[in-house]
């Protein structure tokens, strides 16, 4: 891997480390943990069989591949660039999560864990990963902000359909970072038969490459379709961040093609200037949180402050460590789109295309129209709508002043 | 580093104690573990999100971080 200087794709090295970014920074007690993870995770990258179940279950049960999709009516709407959209709402469960849940709760009965836990903000990672659990008959408790699962109750009652115990977090603010504390507290105190299932491409070494790999599953499968359909890759592919997990799934496959730019977008909430939005990489910078180091929304000393976004998916304080370390090498750009845009385009992907889209994809897709207008006809975009809108109806509802 | 090898150097096993900074009287809960006969102090300094520094996670450590600066 290191014989090619050139290349985008060797990170992270055998340390976990993107650049001067992610790394192990865990207290000692953890440490035995991730280290047995990543050994058996190189096993298990090693062994075809996993592989070949991994595969299945995405076709299967999953419904992999997601199509590839020409959006006809959004381009002629933007007078611009072909606009095209990789379909991850339209896997099982809605969202791009499940494919890193498959990954991982194979990892987990491959180590022999009995017990699954999770994080989740908006609701999105915890149903996936209660679904996965109810698949393969493990119990699972699931760490929620008291603050989200007041916002985001058709997601709890999901969760608990499944079988899933969902524990509300009052510490800290009650949101996404502070369920992933208690998620890491947990892991801590049930070493010996729990396997937690991080839901984005952060936290301690292997968690940024391994959910990265299982998401990277989008970008193989789009690059593919790509070639098949207009013989030759999009020239600016384009998705929304959170943690970045969807975003690295689509964007890893291209790293090494130099003609493909891509954009990542972030939540701007109520705009950069302030202190209401979630933009890690454009409005925040280096610090060590949950186990990495990376862009963080914090105060000069380091304490991290609370991002806001519309969307409940989007706005933890941190980001990814390999977005990190793609911003700073300048192979991938970053925007950040607010609240209203994100709204915007919400209603315009209903309208045109008759695809209700989640809010998190919404800021990938006003950040499109942003760009699809400044490019000539002939070129392609290529979108990640890596979840649909059925979760975000009731938030939409309010925000345009419309009773339920 | 003398004053920390001396500390481990007595003829007893050291008693290390962590107190965390800004929970209640800082001062007077160093003087108390001095008094108490501590031969090392580890003074911690509170995060808005704490993983698993201690043993006892302190819950409230998270709230009272985003009250307390660090002056060097
Ligand atoms: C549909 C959807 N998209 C995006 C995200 C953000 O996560 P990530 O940046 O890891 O893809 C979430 C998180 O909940 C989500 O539910």
């Amino acid at each position: 891997m290191a014989s090619n200087p050139n290349t985008y794709k060797n990170q992270p090295d055998e340390r976990g480390h993107f650049g001067d970014y992610g790394g192990r920074y865990v207290a000692e007690t953890l440490m035995p943990l991730v280290l047995d993870l990543e050994r058996e995770y190189r096993a298990a990258q090693a062994d075809p069989a996993f592989h070949a179940e991994f595969d299945d279950l995405l076709e299967h049960y999953v419904g992999r591949p997601s199509p590839l999709y020409f959006a006809e009516r959004l381009t002629e709407a933007l007078g611009g660039a072909q606009v095209w959209f990789k379909r991850d709402e339209l896997n099982h469960t809605g969202a791009h999560k499940i494919n890193n849940c498959i990954g991982q709760i194979l990892l987990a009965m491959r180590m022999g864990k009995t017990r699954i836990i999770a994080e989740t903000g908006a609701g999105q990672h915890g149903v996936a990963t209660a679904t996965v659990c109810a698949r393969f008959g493990l119990p699972c408790v699931i760490y929620m902000g008291a603050e989200d699962v007041r916002r985001q109750s058709p997601n709890v009652f999901r969760m608990k359909l499944l079988g899933a115990e969902v524990v509300p977090v009052t510490s800290g603010r009650g949101t996404l970072k502070d369920a992933m504390n208690e998620g890491l507290r947990d892991w801590v105190a049930n070493v010996h038969d729990t396997f937690y299932i991080i839901g984005t491409a952060a936290g301690p070494h292997p968690y940024p490459e391994l959910v990265r790999d299982f998401q990277s599953v989008i970008g193989k499968e789009a690059r593919a379709q790509m070639q098949d359909r207009i013989g030759r890759l999009p020239d600016l592919l384009v998705a929304a961040i959170g943690g970045g997990s969807n975003a690295l799934g689509l964007f890893h496959p291209f790293l090494d093609d130099p003609d493909v730019k891509m954009l990542g977008v972030e939540a701007a909430g109520h705009g950069l200037d302030g202190d209401e939005h979630a933009a890690s990489l454009l409005g925040g910078f280096p610090g060590v949180l949950h186990g990495n180091k990376t862009y963080l929304l914090q105060d000069e000393d380091g304490q991290i402050t609370e991002g806001h976004s519309i969307s409940a998916g989007l706005d933890y304080p941190g980001i990814g460590p390999e977005h990190a370390w793609l911003k700073d090498t300048g192979r991938v750009e970053y925007t950040a789109i607010t609240d209203e845009e994100a709204l915007e385009a919400f209603q315009l992907l209903c309208r045109t295309e008759g695809i209700i889209p989640a809010l998190e994809p919404s800021h990938a897709i006003a950040a499109v129209a942003k760009r699809a207008k400044e490019m000539p006809k002939d070129s392609v975009i290529l979108a990640n709508l890596c979840g649909r809108g059925d979760k975000d109806i009731f938030t939409v509802a309010e925000r345009l002043g419309v009773e339920m | 580093m003398t004053r920390l090898s001396n500390a481990f150097s007595k003829p007893h096993p050291a008693l290390v104690c962590l107190v965390t900074a800004g929970d209640g009287d800082t001062a007077a809960n160093l003087d108390a573990l001095v008094e108490g006969g501590a031969d090392v102090i580890e003074l911690g300094m509170p995060f808005t999100d704490p993983m698993a520094g201690s043993t006892v996670p302190c819950l409230s450590e998270g709230q009272f971080a985003e009250r307390l600066g660090v002056e060097m």
